[in-house]
């Protein structure tokens, strides 16, 4: 494997300078001009050559050319139809393409109206140098251009991983047809969300995990908390993953670039929310997250360390002071107020218990059920079954991704057949999780049956008249409780 | 009525071609099963979802304009006003707001963009080198010495005149 195959692809390169470039510009007060998607182009056309399509045949390129030229019409008819791309992605794209530095009034002054302030810049960085070039609505041709990367990239990690050319294609075609970016509405394609860039970013960071690919993994570790908010929680699972699954290497290089990232990001985020002086130290802090994540996910793997790791992890959360010496008098003062409302709530917390019982019990069942869904006598399924009997993977990798996954999806059924002959020793005999599964099950089930005692039990009350209702609320307006105060208010003159 | 002579051939044409697709795919069966019946689903779905709705929202846009789009669940006089703000307001004005940062005012910025909305009681200094923007309402004369302010909830828009706080 030469060296240029071992960099990030093309369009990866072709992101993570932008985001370089277009946030150092914006650090030391530029304006964005109209270089630097050109010139991060050229740099990463330096760096590696872009590579062919992975995918190919009628049906793939029939539904791509359907979806980008469906998206493509959305996106240039109209601005964005959806709020969030209307009100904040693509207006502060619009700023910055007015010639709007950081230090302009939309972004520096804290009396101009901003909706969300502090949002990741990645995304209108990208619209600005598209809509310098292109004009305001040419520029949202961004947005089915990113579409057709999803495609790519998700063609080009399946080649990169060795997945067959017909499943492939399927996948590229099933990725075509995801309703959530094809059709109008909140985080489509051209609705102007990151949804889309941050599909993109981490189907590169399964990409690099899967295939142990530490500058991809760094590539992904510098885009992600710039592309969305929640970029640093995908960025800290990803990087569990990689950990837990043995990918060290992959893990700690992602934890560096996080970090570095989030250290850059974080203060220019803390600038733009206002955030006062004496707290921008422990907003930074977080730009801790990566390597913490990393420390505490290599001592649970490392198995002597895992349950004094779990305590650890449990004490620290129980005894943490959770912020400043005013932020814990105020906790601590509003203890009293927060048991009261999850008293008031006590019905919504019992439902959504109950929900949670009930789905997990059906997880359970369905993970009980797997091993007999599965095709068990097949020597071909078996060789190209994703979750196999758990007592293979356990004893050919154990704490590997496979091996957690199967070991959550193995019955009692799979262990007898094959986990506890070949898994190391004790490890399915004395593992919990069954018996926590067995337990959701069993309180579902009795939540249930006791909702619906009480649904037979409950009296058959008349229903209650608009007047009758009317004369309630009047009443509690006289006592002054609940929603009497608004209409007292409502009828004092203005 | 019995049944025809060929049905059960047909049946097990049926389950082999199922095998054979689930073989080429290499996937186990419940996984093949999902992701064909996602692709069929979608190949079904994308004809209404992404044509149909998308041209029916592009036209209800150009129907109703960008303001009438943005207001459309609104009250006719949130309506009026965005309409009227967006005809009015000068590319570097500066208006005044309140009221809730969420809601309506989050839909107003863009369509008055580049113009800024700046916070009626702020202490902060406001830009420098804009006016403000003060005309006359439509539903009549400002009383004097007041001065214009958006004042925004969760679903509308009103204009109300207030006394500058300095």
């Amino acid at each position: 494997m030469n060296r240029t195959s071992r960099r990030p692809p093309f369009t990866a390169l072709v992101l993570v300078l932008t985001a370089v470039l277009g946030h150092v510009l914006l650090w030391t007060g530029q304006p964005l001009g109209g270089f630097v998607l050109p010139v991060a182009a050229v740099g990463a056309l330096l760096l590696r050559r872009p590579d062919p399509p992975a995918a190919g045949g009628w049906l793939v390129f029939g539904v791509a050319a359907a979806g980008a030229l469906a998206i493509g019409y959305g996106a240039l008819a109209t601005p964005e139809r959806s709020w969030d791309g209307f009100a904040t992605w693509s207006l502060t794209a619009r700023h910055l393409n007015d010639g709007a530095g950081l230090d302009a009034p939309y972004f520096a002054n804290h009396s101009v109206y901003q909706a969300v302030r502090g949002y990741p810049l990645l995304q209108p960085i990208l619209l600005q140098q598209c809509s310098h070039w292109l004009g305001t609505a040419g520029g949202r041709a961004l947005f089915p251009a990113l579409w057709l990367l999803l495609l790519l990239v998700v063609a080009g990690e399946l080649r990169a991983a060795g997945v067959a050319a017909n499943l492939r294609s399927l996948a590229v075609v099933g990725t075509a047809l995801v309703p959530l970016f094809t059709e109008p509405g909140h985080g489509s394609a051209e609705s102007g969300f990151a949804d889309l860039l941050l599909a993109i970013v981490l189907t590169w960071g399964v990409g690099a995990v899967v295939r142990r690919d530490a500058p991809l993994a760094a590539a992904v570790a510098l885009l992600l908390p710039v592309c969305k908010h929640e970029g640093g929680v995908h960025l800290a699972l990803l990087l569990a993953v990689a950990m837990l699954a043995g990918r060290g290497r992959v893990a700690l290089v992602m934890a560096g670039a996080g970090t570095l990232t989030l250290l850059a990001w974080l203060p220019l985020q803390a600038a733009l929310t206002f955030v006062p002086a004496e707290r921008r130290a422990g907003t930074v802090a977080f730009a801790a997250v990566p390597l913490v994540v990393a420390a505490a996910t290599a001592a649970l793997r490392w198995r002597p360390s895992r349950w004094p790791a779990v305590v650890a992890f449990a004490v620290a959360l129980s005894r943490h002071p959770g912020g400043s010496a005013a932020a814990r008098r105020s906790c601590r003062a509003r203890r009293p107020q927060c048991s009261a409302a999850a008293w008031r709530r006590r019905r919504w917390c019992r439902s959504v218990l109950r929900w949670w019982c009930t789905w997990s019990g059906c997880a359970s069942w369905a993970s009980r059920s797997w091993c007999w869904w599965r095709p068990r006598h097949s020597r071909a399924s078996a060789a190209t079954n994703p979750v196999p009997r758990g007592g293979r993977w356990h004893r050919a990798s154990p704490g590997s991704v496979a091996g957690w996954s199967s070991w959550c999806c193995s019955s009692p059924r799979c262990r007898r057949i094959g986990c506890r002959s070949t898994s190391p020793k004790g490890w399915c005999a004395t593992s919990p999780r069954p018996r926590v599964r067995r337990g959701c099950w069993w309180g579902s089930v009795c939540t249930n049956c006791g909702s619906v005692h009480r649904l037979l039990r409950r009296p058959h009350a008349p229903p209650r008249s608009s007047h009758e209702h009317a004369s309630q609320v009047a009443l509690r307006a006289r006592s002054g409780r609940g929603g009497g105060r608004r209409l007292v208010r409502d009828a004092a003159p203005r | 009525m019995s049944a025809p002579a060929d049905a059960p051939s047909l049946a097990a044409g049926g389950r082999g071609a199922w095998r054979r697709l689930v073989a080429a795919l290499g996937l186990p069966a419940p996984l093949a099963l999902l992701v064909v019946g996602h692709v069929g689903f979608g190949l079904v779905r994308f004809p209404v979802g992404a044509i149909q709705k998308r041209a029916e929202s592009v036209a209800e846009w150009r129907r109703l304009g960008a303001d009438g789009w943005c207001f459309r669940k609104a009250d006719a006089e949130t309506r009026a006003v965005a309409r009227w703000l967006v005809e009015q307001v000068g590319p570097r004005d500066l208006v005044r707001y309140d009221g809730s940062q969420q809601g309506a005012l989050q839909l107003l910025a863009p369509l008055l963009c580049p113009a800024l909305l700046v916070h009626h009681g702020s202490d902060a200094a406001w830009p420098a080198g804009r006016p403000e923007f003060a005309p006359r309402t439509p539903w009549g004369d400002p009383p004097p010495g007041t001065v214009h302010v958006v004042v925004g909830s969760l679903g509308a828009l009103r204009i109300e005149h207030r006394s500058p706080p300095r």
